[in-house]
């Protein structure tokens, strides 16, 4: 029971201090959330992206004439697949859109003219859109233009379809019957309007929307920040040892009826349990916070224990070779940052990183680690983790090992 | 049960090639208060890490109700509670807290370490206070946990090292008080200290150290009789103080003359007499005296004559 009392102590001490709570939970929180909203707000609504605010159109339809092509125009843009794009309502006349942009209640303004129809039926004529739009804006307008130049591009399709109809009749020395091109031009309205034909945009995975890569891509993202500071809460916990021979609480304790062996382990088990209280605090927070996507409970686990395991070792490890508290702030800032920078925890979401790079990651404990969270939130099963966990879980040991004999030789 | 608490014999620790305990022997008699004297420097701090198992013997060793501490090293732990000279607590938990864990540490748990922490709190007049931080406490607060903290098992030896030290003098009365009445309870007490007056109080017998040896070692009044019914006079002189104190070793009766901190101490027999010939002899040679004080022998006079420097030293 000594080393759980010992441990106890310890895991309460850094419960109690705000630098370890500042940056064990808060900063890799903190940090995540400024990206998080840089890169586009909560994700956490089922469905939808991360994208902004929907564009408030207002369309005026002048067209006249037996197709309608005008309406075609409208119905595209209050149709359904665009709710939550953009947010379009119809309104009599020109002047009542003009004041619905100065007044700022809409953010683009379409104007159908009169004869849009008979010119996109006549091979010579010029079928136009007019778009006004709030010159501060340039999203919403370019998002209405691209659904706007999409369809016309379909109406350009129609005519030629109908000069092709018109050059076959005069060739065959017939009359362009109107009731055929009407049924032409219905068909093609059918099948514009029923999207038969359409470009729909996915994830690299199957059948993941926008949000669900975005979850994916801010929790590797995470991953890198919650590692990179697992590592440092390993190293300044460990750093306890030091501080309480400094504190002369060491020698105290030294002097109690428990072996100095069982004292270290109590040591090492609080920075096991600080680290796993940190992980598990981080991910389960993340996860409720942002959204984020962590892959498979038993992936996920394994990380976990990888990252736990990897990161006490090592902080044991690089606390071992700290002499005084005063070189601790330093030396483990410095060679955390090093290790952390080379071991890909702040690059690992960025495509397409050199060769060399992830070469020189795997060195390290913390490539080890990364490499495992990747694993994870791409949704790898935990079968398929096991070299990086093994690895992981060799590197803690193998550090933990070289920690724990220096802080003997120095201590026992 | 054995009729010594401590038991030192042989014991030497050197730390390179600096001996900082060489070969000293002493016991402590089952409920006495027994005090290390010796400035600082002098090996105490050494000797007592050896004995409450902090270091380990070159050579030698030493026994704690009759357990070796370096072959029966938890049974003596055991019996042994140690009071630090540094305050070794943990600032960011309450007194209380403190106590539980350092109560833990020596095996008490349940009701039992809860009655001992109030009855600990209580003894060092800590019961309000027992919720805060120690972290925000006065050093004389802190020192009283410190000691509460060595006591929780109810040991039947414990070691104090230098407790008083860089505290207000209401704090080291509590703590000179509070020795005295763990000594009524009949427990054993080393207790290591430069200051003459507390080992004077507080003590027993008294082994006196210098430069790692135990030069003498007994009650105070067989310490006083080394040196016989020799008095100080201590002399404050205008000009070198290092030709007077030669020039008035020569004068009768005159045993030692030091300069310690500008002064002359003079050991004479009997002062009545010299102090007059110190006076002609100063005259003589054209020295002042500013000022002249006469001690009583006491421990201050032991420690001179025996290392022919002052203990403050």
């Amino acid at each position: 029971m000594t080393e759980i009392y010992v441990a106890m102590k310890d895991l309460r001490g850094a419960l109690r201090s705000r630098f370890i709570i500042g940056v064990a939970l808060f900063v890799p929180l903190l940090v995540t959330a400024l990206f998080f909203f840089a890169f586009g707000g909560r994700v956490s609504e089922a469905g939808k992206g991360p994208g902004m605010a929907p564009v408030r159109t207002v369309v005026v339809n002048e067209d006249e004439g037996q197709m309608q092509f005008g309406r075609l125009v409208v119905n595209t843009l209050t149709s359904p697949q665009l709710r939550g794009i953009v947010n379009c309502s119809e309104i009599s006349d020109t002047a009542l859109a003009r004041r619905a942009l100065v007044r700022r209640v809409a953010d683009v303004a379409v104007v159908i003219p009169a004869g849009f129809s008979a010119a996109v039926l006549d091979s010579a004529g010029r079928a136009e859109v007019v778009l006004l739009s709030d010159p501060v804006k340039t999203v919403g307008p370019a998002v209405v233009q691209a659904v706007l130049q999409r369809l016309l591009d379909g109406l350009s399709g129609s005519r030629i379809l109908l000069n092709t109809y018109r050059s076959a009749a005069r060739a065959a020395g017939t009359t362009p019957d109107s009731r055929v091109i009407a049924g032409l031009m219905q068909e093609y309205q059918a099948a514009a309007q029923g999207g038969s034909a359409a470009v729909k945009v996915r994830a690299p995975g199957a059948g993941e929307d926008v949000s669900a890569l975005f979850r994916r891509m801010m929790a590797g993202i995470f991953a890198g920040l919650m590692v990179f500071f697992a590592f440092y809460t390993g190293a300044y916990t460990a750093l306890s040892l030091v501080r309480e021979h400094e504190d002369g609480t060491l020698a105290r304790l030294f002097t109690v009826p428990v072996g100095r062996a069982r004292i270290l382990g109590g040591k090492m088990l609080s920075v096991i349990g600080t680290v796993a209280l940190q992980a598990v605090t981080l991910v389960v927070a993340s996860t409720l916070l942002f959204g984020l996507r962590w892959g498979q409970a038993g992936s996920t686990a394994l990380a976990l224990v990888g990252t736990v395991v990897a990161s006490s070792g090592f902080g044991v490890m690089l606390a071992s070779f700290i002499k005084t508290t005063r070189q601790g702030g330093p030396v483990l800032g410095g060679s955390l940052s090093v290790a952390g920078m080379l071991g890909g925890l702040f690059t690992q979401a960025v495509p397409n990183m050199p060769a060399a790079f992830t070469r020189i990651a795997l060195v390290l404990p913390q490539g080890w680690v990364i490499r495992g969270w990747n694993l994870a939130i791409a949704g790898r099963a935990a079968t398929d983790m096991l070299v990086p966990f093994g690895v992981t879980l060799a590197w803690g040991a193998v550090c933990f090992l070289v920690g724990v004999l220096v802080f003997r030789r120095r201590f026992v | 049960m054995p009729d010594n608490a401590i038991e030192v014999r042989d014991l030497t620790k050197a730390f390179r090639d600096v001996v900082a305990v060489g070969g000293i022997s002493f016991e402590v008699r089952r409920g006495e208060v027994f005090s290390l004297l010796g400035p600082n420097g002098a090996g105490k701090s050494t000797a007592i890490s050896v004995i409450s198992g902090l270091l380990q013997p070159d050579s030698g060793d030493a026994s704690v109700m009759g357990h070796s501490v370096t072959k029966e090293s938890m049974a003596a732990r055991r019996c042994l509670g140690v009071v630090p000279q540094e305050v070794a607590l943990y600032n960011d938990m309450s007194a209380r807290e403190n106590l539980v864990f350092w109560g833990r540490m020596y095996g008490l748990s349940g009701s039992d370490l809860e009655r001992r922490v109030d009855e600990m709190l209580k003894a060092v007049g800590l019961v309000d206070r027992q919720k805060g931080r120690v972290g925000t406490y006065s050093g004389g607060m802190k020192r009283r946990v410190n000691i509460a903290a060595a006591l929780l098992h109810t040991p039947q030896v414990v070691i104090m090292d230098e407790p008083t030290v860089g505290i207000d003098p209401q704090s080291r009365r509590h703590i000179l008080d509070y020795v005295k009445e763990l000594n009524r309870q009949g427990m054993s007490v080393l207790y290591t200290t430069h200051y003459m007056e507390e080992a004077e109080e507080l003590s027993n017998r008294i082994a006196i150290m210098d430069k790692g040896k135990v030069i003498a070692c007994g009650t105070r009044d067989e310490l006083v009789r080394l040196v016989g019914e020799q008095t100080r006079v201590d002399l404050a002189v205008t000009g070198e103080p290092d030709k007077a104190a030669e020039a008035w070793r020569a004068v009768a009766g005159v045993s030692r003359a030091t300069v310690e901190q500008g002064r002359v101490a003079v050991l004479a027999g009997d002062s009545n007499a010299v102090v007059p010939r110190l006076f002609e002899r100063a005259a003589q040679l054209g020295f002042r005296i500013g000022s002249v004080g006469i001690q009583e022998p006491n421990l201050e006079t032991v420690f001179l004559s025996l290392t022919g420097r002052a203990l403050r030293d």
